[in-house]
């Protein structure tokens, strides 16, 4: 089992004035896939560390059902919890061939040799290795080297998995393919995976909830869609890919939907209310490129850069003489050329308005 | 290109083949007889097995003494450790024969230091020690060789990937297991790597196996080639015993290339976190007590004992009002001709040698990285023939080289600094082609493409570049120049003395504190000119240190 709970976790490390993880919890449901995602420096693979084991905590607990794995008193050792880890660089051994490396667990587990090679073999089966178990780690590819790093990790049965930015060091497109081959193979096997990394499209394609996390803390944790529609703060909307914040001025609050003015254009849009939003302040609202949409009406805008990328095409859009700048997302066939005069429409629904801190 | 590639033949290749031949060359004819006399008569073969003893043994207490330094510089917190490595480099950089006058200043049977000492605290009829034994010879010789092992294990402990060893914490294997079924597998190479390297070098230290060897009857492979080019010299059986030693160390060094390159060896770093710190707790004490102790019998007292000696004017009187005097650094530096001649030949031996091996290491370098010459990679492995010759069959090839010639160079500078170039030639190439490989090859081509021709690229972005490196590979070639012993000592003349030969006939005669104040001498001009060459540069310039001088 593993219901992976962490409990007010704070670390500092020696020397620095930041702390590192900052009165962290999280609370991660048995057999779910949760990604932490955030700018490097944000703690996110220290607080893997933390639940590794591998540091111990200034404050907090870390519990692991209901076992108390790390308090700043008492560590578990990483070798007593039970649990795998994948490592950015593989960390594959190069000493030993596939089948060692992947049967190394199982031989500090003391299993018999019979069900050692039975296991072995049917995990390197499932991660597609069937047959390179004499191989050497220098004879595989990355990809390759991956999959025996999830193989060892897996094939112990641990209650949760760790992964530690496990797809950065693969090419673009053999790292599409590991994210549903993750996926996969986390539902088939049930355990607990929680994955680290720095990508919010890998987080959004991967995880089942994503922590979006910033200097040390966690500023949202929910389901993919949820952090991306309904950021909880300007950081988090920042985190999770490209958007555009507006400066804006509150017009009026009508319950459910509040009134904004954009800043130097006029227009007025009619978002969703946020907390400790005032009328007649100053707050931001965050619009998302796609949401910007260029047709036949609406405010009058110059298409300052337009690149074309494919899929899709993003446009920088002057509003309001050289005031405002916006980005706007059209399908890739329907960009339109730098210079042009066009009109944009925002859906205020879509919007999401923060309180100026 | 030709031109480098005959000089090479001329200072590498031909001495060897000059050795081969007059090892089968008996009274003129050929005859196999000395390699008969090798094998056969047991003086000889038991040298062999001298030598076998020292490289081993050195070989296996360098391993002892080594690792465990290099385990806790580079992966605990022991207190001191930027000292102990400083300490340890500085160690292999020492010459390794003033070690061994050390230990007969402190163990030689009568009237050695510590056996004075044990005589006088316990009331005994001797002490305990005697320097000139075997074990004796194996101990002060692996006192050199041990940083060897050091460096190779340190280097490789410290580029070993921490998530290595974490994977196998994680999934169950304790801090022992995981030291032993990872970690140890993952530096091993580089472990053996370092005792062959310590081998290879031990067998060839000519000094310290003549210092303390030769009084006990303990003859090594060196010490019989020298003794048999006595008078009369017997050039073909030196030459069988010299081409016996050389055929040890190519074996090893060709084990040592094969180890290093395994597997293991060539996966360890890459993108790695960095390494994972031991907490030692109380046991850092025992661990900074370790690396003291082996710091203590390898640098502290042998030096200090050079140091004390050099004060006094009779040795065995020790320090008594009286005794205590300057006088012996006034001779050594003012008064004697022989060691003024030395000290001048040594210091013009050293410039000339380090400069023109880093110049031709300069020009291999150039050819290798920016040429796509043929037969470059052979240059490359000519100039790393001589790693497998020991310093003094490189002297009774030069010498037979040079007899069959009609020039005669015996008895002048010059054939002691084709030996020296020959020597280091190696150390300087390597230097060389690190120093100018670091400078990347898009810098020179954005010199060619701003219009600059390719001497006006090398002269102001590519040499500039390579300034401090390659000041570096000339102090490192200058050091190991001026305390050159083992080659020097079949090739000087009274007339061509140098600093270290000065030094070794200086302790044949007894005396002592004459040597000790030449030993000093000769570390302190060490010292000094890395001292000046760090300012220059501007940074540390010996790091791995990996031609041994003897």
């Amino acid at each position: 089992m593993g219901r992976l709970r962490l409990d007010g976790v704070s670390l500092r490390y020696p020397g620095r004035d930041a702390a590192a993880v900052h009165d962290l919890s999280l609370d991660v449901a048995d057999g779910e896939f949760v990604a932490l995602v955030g700018p490097s420096g944000c703690g996110k693979s220290t607080t893997l560390r933390l639940v590794a084991g591998f540091l111990t905590p200034d404050a907090g607990r870390i519990l692991v059902d209901d076992d108390v794995l790390s308090t700043p008193d008492r560590v578990v050792p990483p070798e007593r919890r039970n649990m795998g880890m994948v490592f950015q660089s593989f960390a594959v051994w190069p000493h030993l061939s596939v089948f060692d490396n992947v049967a190394f667990g199982l031989a500090m587990r003391r299993r018999p040799a019979v069900e050692v090679r039975q296991r072995v073999t049917r995990m390197l089966e499932m991660v597609d290795l069937a047959g390179l178990e004499r191989s050497y780690p220098s004879q595989l590819s990355g990809g390759q080297q991956q999959r025996v790093a999830l193989a060892r990790a897996l094939v112990v049965e641990p209650g949760i998995l760790l992964l530690d930015e496990p797809l950065s060091s693969l090419d673009a497109k053999l790292r599409e393919r590991m994210c549903a081959e993750l996926k996969d193979l986390q539902r088939r096997t049930g355990v607990t995976f929680v994955h680290v990394t720095h990508d919010q499209a890998e987080a959004i394609a991967v995880a089942d909830r994503v922590a979006v996390m910033d200097r040390g803390s966690i500023e949202q944790f929910g389901s993919a869609r949820d952090v991306y529609l309904h950021p909880a703060s300007r950081v988090v909307a920042d985190a999770m890919g490209a958007v555009n914040l507006a400066s804006c001025e509150v017009v009026a609050i009508d319950g459910a939907v509040t009134v904004v003015r954009l800043a130097g254009t006029g227009r007025e849009l009619r978002v969703p209310s946020a907390p400790a939003v005032r009328p007649g302040a100053r707050a931001i609202v965050a619009i998302r490129p796609e949401d910007v949409v260029i047709g036949a009406d609406g405010l009058e805008a110059v298409v300052r850069e337009a690149s074309f990328r494919g899929t899709f095409a993003e446009h920088v859009l002057a509003l309001a003489g050289d005031e405002v700048t916006l980005t706007a997302r059209t399908l890739g066939r329907d960009v339109v050329e730098a210079g042009r005069q066009v009109r944009v429409s925002i859906d205020g629904a879509r919007c999401v308005l923060f309180a100026l801190t | 290109m030709f031109a480098s590639a005959a000089l090479l033949f001329i200072l590498v290749g031909a001495p060897l083949v000059a050795l081969g031949v007059q090892s089968i060359t008996v009274d003129g004819r050929l005859s196999l007889e000395a390699y008969g006399s090798v094998v056969g008569r047991s003086l000889y073969y038991q040298s062999l097995l001298n030598t076998l003893a020292v490289g081993a043994g050195a070989a296996v207490l360098s391993v002892v003494f080594g690792t465990p330094i290099a385990w806790i510089v580079a992966r605990t917190d022991a207190p001191f450790r930027r000292v102990i490595r400083t300490t340890v480099t500085a160690a292999y950089i020492a010459p390794p024969f003033l070690l061994a006058i050390a230990y007969v200043i402190l163990a030689s049977p009568n009237t050695g230091a510590l056996n004075t000492l044990v005589v006088s605290l316990f009331g005994v009829e001797r002490g305990p020690f005697n320097a000139y034994t075997l074990p004796a010879l194996v101990f002060v010789t692996s006192l050199h060789t041990f940083p060897a092992v050091f460096l190779l294990a340190a280097a490789a402990l410290e580029n070993t990937d921490a998530s290595l060893e974490q994977a196998a914490r994680i999934l169950g294997a304790g801090r022992l297991r995981t030291t032993l079924r990872i970690t140890l597998p993952l530096v091993l190479p580089s472990i053996l790597g370092g005792a062959l390297l310590a081998f290879v070098s031990a067998i060839a230290l000519f000094g310290s196996q003549a210092i303390l060897g030769i009084p006990g009857r303990v003859y090594t492979l060196p010490t019989r080639v020298y003794q048999v080019l006595g008078y009369p010299p017997d050039y073909a059986l030196a030459s069988a015993l010299s081409l016996l030693l050389v055929a040890l160390t190519v074996i090893a060094l060709a084990l040592q290339r094969r180890w290093l390159g395994t597997r293991a060896a060539a996966t360890i770093g890459g993108r790695g976190a960095s390494t994972e710190i031991v907490r030692l707790g109380a046991w850092r004490w025992a661990a900074l007590a370790w690396c003291s102790g082996i710091l203590l019998v390898a640098v502290v007292l042998p030096y200090a004992a050079l140091g004390a000696v050099s004060l006094l004017r009779a040795r065995p009187a020790g320090f008594v009002p009286g005794n205590v005097t300057l006088e012996n650094y006034v001779d050594v530096l003012l008064r004697l001709d022989v060691t003024q001649r030395a000290i001048g030949n040594s210091l013009l031996l050293g410039v000339l040698t380090a400069t023109l091996t880093v110049a031709l290491g300069i020009i291999l370098a150039t050819i290798d990285l920016r040429t796509a010459l043929r037969g470059r990679r052979v240059l490359d492995y000519l100039a790393l023939v001589p790693l497998g010759i020991p310093g003094i069959v490189l002297a009774v090839a030069i010498l037979e080289l040079w007899l069959r010639l009609p020039v005669n160079l015996y008895g002048t500078l010059l054939i002691l600094l084709i030996a020296y170039v020959t020597r280091f030639i190696p150390l300087a190439v390597r230097s060389a082609h690190a120093a100018l490989g670091q400078v990347d090859i898009s810098l020179e081509e954005s010199a060619r493409i701003g219009g600059a021709g390719w001497w006006e690229t090398e002269r102001r972005v590519t040499l500039p570049l390579a300034r401090p490196a390659l000041l570096a590979a000339w102090v490192l070639v200058f050091v190991p120049t001026i305390q050159e012993l083992s080659a020097s000592v079949l090739l000087f003349t009274p007339d061509t003395m140098t600093l270290a030969v000065a030094i070794f006939n200086f302790q044949d005669n007894g005396r002592l504190e004459l040597v000790s104040a030449l030993g000093i001498v000769m570390l302190v001009l060490a010292s000094v000119t890395i001292a000046i060459a760090r300012r220059v540069a501007g940074r540390p310039v010996l790091g791995v240190a990996t031609g041994a001088p003897n």
